[in-house]
């Protein structure tokens, strides 16, 4: 067993695991984070997706001693309190998710794809979510769940802009 | 804005359950190990080892399962064929007993104090095989030089099948004025549902009730299966089945996995939990279609259908399960005709046993198969006559004033305005100007298609639907303070 540190949706945890543990293992397990989901074992699906130090990673891929130090947001961080985050709220909206089994996955690979490009082409889509396998929608509605939150999420950054200018 | 799902938010913010999200307390974790051989007799399985491994809390092979009493994983109704012969079935035992059928199949199980454990155990159980050769592909699996799967199927052949009129169909043949003919294939495949087939069972004492925490597509087969398999009467099993990660047809019924983690359960008195790596289902789980459809038109001098007939080499796999037998059988034939006057239809199937994943429901489990092959045979038979395919479509459609209709082969259609769906469709597609935009297409290098088809599909079991909620020992002392509910459909 060893002990790690890290900080996991801004709090700080320390998790007695075996060096061979995956990340998503204790996540789930150990911290009962249970909204990242494990929908293989080679790698593929992407359920398991969550930011480590603000990039997406596969938390099925990653071993739990390689977090020590580092950041991570999972899902379950994503909405602020009653408050859905822009990227829910459009999959909800556009149908981007009918079981719902790839959607927490879908939805952390999509806030870093928005953040690299905030205004994506058809292919940044494509490219931004090849690592997450959808069995149930056929992505048309999750390409729309893209580009309607990168249109609210501009929206937002034009109308935090916009009170800033009005307050200086 | 449109509208909310009522079960996204939970979804969207990672708080849905699904069967791997559920924990109980003091629950240990079940593996299985799994055949390596399609076919091949079981000398010894030596368990000592896994016994003395870390963690290891029980090992179970067939005798477990034999000394529990538990039956066979359901098989399926006795469904009739040619000569009123009952389908001869090679029934799935839970865990393989003196021989293995195909790669994938549970041979035996750990259950150990946590899931790596339990794998790590299974790594020591010692199987002693005897590989025998393998029958591969329904089309020879009756050949003489093909082993025999199980006893009581002699070459491998489980039913043959008919409907319609052998005798009507070969006379509008012998006097048709064209004819057609095209072999349809429709691949074998694992329907994948993303959530990873997953169980956790647990005796709940007071209640009496065993809770079977599983996703599921319909909660009273499920139910049924099981109680089928491990004998608990059905009002002392509950499903739990929160949130679901997509059935597909593979979510209908119980498989060897379910039965193993019940009694696992029973005999630890502890929960037992078993989720499944995608890896292991791919050969593990029930697998869909595997189906060889031969399929021939009859028209007469106006074009107009006279005949069709179908000749279906239909693979189950290894063991009958519950939902194969129907595909081949009732749900192909039952819409062979597609939207179309058929004076004279027949089918003829054979379903064989084969060294693979036995076959199961997947995404219609035959009837799209069966449209697609009609639709394919209609265009086959227009391009090979230089008939215009939706010209050749609407001449043959059964028509509005038709219904209700039935039938060469006894299916009632009960309504239906074939013509008015075609129209509307032809006209979202922009038919009409399809040779103009293909030109445009072919002058910037670009080749573009355009194609027409109609599907007609007999939904559900078409019998009686049940649906079924109750809500049962509603009680709300804090000492059983518990609701169930359940929902079937
Ligand atoms: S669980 Fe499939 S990629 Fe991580
Ligand atoms: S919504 Fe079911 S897998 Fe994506």
């Amino acid at each position: 067993m060893k002990s790690v540190t890290f900080q996991v949706n801004a709090k700080s945890v320390t998790v007695d695991v075996e060096p061979r543990a995956l990340l998503v293992d204790v996540l789930r397990d150990q911290l009962g984070l249970t909204g990242t989901h494990v929908g293989c074992d080679t790698s593929q699906c992407g359920c398991c997706t969550v930011k480590m130090n603000g990039s997406a990673i596969k938390s099925c891929t990653t071993l739990a001693v390689q977090a020590e130090g580092a950041s991570i947001d999972t899902i379950e961080s994503l909405a602020n309190g009653d408050q859905l985050h822009p990227v829910q709220k459009a999959f909800s909206e556009c149908h981007g998710l009918q079981c719902g089994f790839c959607t927490p996955g879908m939805i952390m690979a999509t806030v870093e794809l928005l953040e690299q490009s905030p205004i994506p082409t058809t292919e940044e889509i494509r490219e931004g979510l090849a690592g997450n396998l959808c069995r149930c929608t056929g992505y048309v509605n999750i390409e729309r769940a893209v580009r309607s939150a990168a249109t609210a999420l501009r929206f937002e950054r034009e109308q935090a802009a916009k009170k800033q200018g009005e307050s200086v | 804005m449109s509208l909310m799902r009522h079960e996204d938010e939970r979804l969207i913010t990672g708080a849905g359950k699904f069967t791997a999200d559920w924990n109980l307390e003091n629950q240990c974790h079940m593996a299985v190990l799994r055949s390596p051989h399609a076919h091949a007799r079981v000398l010894k399985i030596d368990t000592a080892g896994a016994m003395q491994a870390e963690g290891v809390l029980l090992v179970l092979t067939a005798a477990d399962i034999t000394a529990a009493r538990f039956n066979s994983i359901p098989s399926g109704p006795p469904i009739k064929g040619v000569d009123d012969q009952v389908i001869r079935k090679g029934e799935m035992p839970v865990l393989a007993i003196d021989r293995v059928r195909f790669t994938g199949q549970p041979v035996a199980v750990v259950i150990a104090e946590s899931a790596v454990l339990a794998s790590d155990a299974c790594d020591l159980i010692e199987v002693d095989y005897d590989p025998l050769p393998a029958v591969v592909g329904a089309e020879s699996a009756a050949m003489s030089d093909k082993p025999q799967l199980h006893p009581a199927v002699e070459q491998n052949k489980a039913l043959t099948f008919e409907s319609g009129s052998r005798e009507a169909v070969d006379q509008a043949f012998n006097t048709a004025a064209k004819t057609a003919s095209i072999t349809i294939r429709s691949q074998r495949l694992y329907g994948a549902p993303l959530e990873p087939k997953a169980v956790l069972a647990n005796y709940d004492e007071p209640r009496g009730m065993t809770m079977v925490y599983t996703p599921t597509q319909g909660v009273l087969g499920m139910q049924a299966a099981l109680s089928a398999v491990t004998g608990i009467p059905t009002d002392e099993l509950e499903i739990v089945s929160q949130d679901v990660g997509g059935s597909f047809g593979l979510r209908g019924g119980a498989g060897p996995e379910h039965a193993l983690v019940i009694l696992a359960a029973r005999k630890l008195d502890r929960p037992v939990k078993w989720v499944a790596g995608r890896s292991e289902l791919f050969s593990g789980e029930w697998h869909g279609r595997a189906l060889k459809l031969e399929a021939s038109i009859a028209l007469d001098v106006n074009d107009h259908i006279v005949a069709m007939r179908y000749k279906d080499t239909v693979d189950l796999g290894a063991y009958n399960c519950y939902f194969g037998g129907f595909i081949g059988t009732n749900n192909l034939s039952v819409t062979m005709g597609g939207a179309y006057r058929v004076p004279a239809l027949y089918m003829r199937s054979e379903l064989m046993l084969t060294n693979t994943a036995p076959i199961s429901a997947y995404r219609g489990a035959g009837r799209p198969d069966i449209a697609f092959a009609v639709e394919r045979l209609i265009d086959h038979a227009a391009a090979e006559h230089k008939l215009d395919p939706v010209e050749f479509r609407r001449k043959n459609f059964i028509d509005k004033e038709d219904f209700p209709y039935t039938t060469a082969n006894g299916t009632v259609y009960d309504c239906g305005d074939f013509h008015t769906v075609l129209d509307k469709a032809l006209a979202l597609a922009d038919y009409e100007s399809f040779e103009s935009r293909n030109d445009v297409s072919k002058a910037a290098g670009k080749i573009r298609g355009i194609g027409v088809g109609y599907y007609v599909e007999k939904s559900g079991a078409g019998a009686a639907p049940k649906d079924q909620v109750s809500c049962r020992r509603w009680c709300v002392s804090p000492a059983c303070g518990h609701r169930s509910f359940r929902s079937g459909a």
